[in-house]
């Protein structure tokens, strides 16, 4: 899977899950504000990213990604 | 009505009685863990036997919201077994919702529900967890529960 792909994928499934525009989802974009992330929420962010891409983000890791090239960085290190 | 295998590794029971109120706060008539029956890593077991006079049964059956509250509170006792550990008594928490719920069969008075939480996620006090009920080796119900901790304290395991 290359990078593009796996964007890809990752905008889709946080678009099924947070029930928003795939449009809404912007490399410069936070992932906090665009999803409407609270502390319940964020465990769905983290087992979605995981079933997706088979990494888990710690807690710790969770809370220092801002913007959702953060997110795709951060999973395409790990993938 | 679903057969699955069910995990062979808690075969008996750590905790039962007033034993289970080191584990979880709720106490009777709101108690839905009867017995503890161990926790690994990420996943823990629980039982509860179907009596006639709980709070969720109608009809000599025991309804969804009992079985959903049930598999509540095993993820409740995953997570306050971190405090028996410790000494510590059971932390507080809330249901903070309740996904992808699926029942084949409600369980009947005399029934014997034996539950495996598994742990998906544990972040800020939150935890999402898989559960599974079952009435022998028949799964009856299955989902995902989001269960928080008062004040977003950190999960003692």
């Amino acid at each position: 899977m290359d990078n593009n792909e796996l964007i890809e994928k990752i905008n889709q499934a946080l678009a099924d899950e947070f029930e928003i525009e795939v449009e809404q989802i912007t490399p410069s974009a936070s992932v906090k504000d665009t999803l409407e992330l609270d502390s319940l929420s964020l465990v769905d962010l983290i087992a979605r990213m995981e079933a997706v891409t088979g990494v888990k983000i710690p807690g710790s890791d969770a809370t220092k990604i801002r913007t959702f090239q953060d997110l795709y960085d951060y999973l395409a290190e790990r993938v | 009505m679903t057969k699955e295998g069910l995990s062979e590794k808690f075969s008996e029971a750590e905790l039962s009685g007033d034993g289970i109120f080191l584990l979880i706060p709720q106490r009777p008539p709101m108690t839905m863990v009867d017995s503890f029956y161990g926790c690994d890593e990420d996943e823990a077991c629980c039982g509860l036997t179907v009596k006639e006079d709980n709070l969720f049964c109608i009809g000599g059956r025991l309804t969804e919201p009992g079985i959903v509250e049930h598999a509540a509170q095993s993820v409740a006792a995953m997570v306050g077994y971190g405090n028996y550990l410790k000494n510590l008594p059971p932390d507080i928490g809330y249901i903070g919702e309740v996904k992808s719920f699926r029942f084949f069969v409600l369980p009947e008075v005399g029934d014997r529900l034996r539950t495996v939480v598994k742990e998906t996620v544990s972040v800020q006090g939150t935890t999402l967890a898989s559960a599974k009920v079952y009435v022998g080796k028949t799964l009856v119900a299955e989902g995902q529960i989001k269960f928080s901790l008062k004040d977003g304290k950190q999960d003692q395991r």
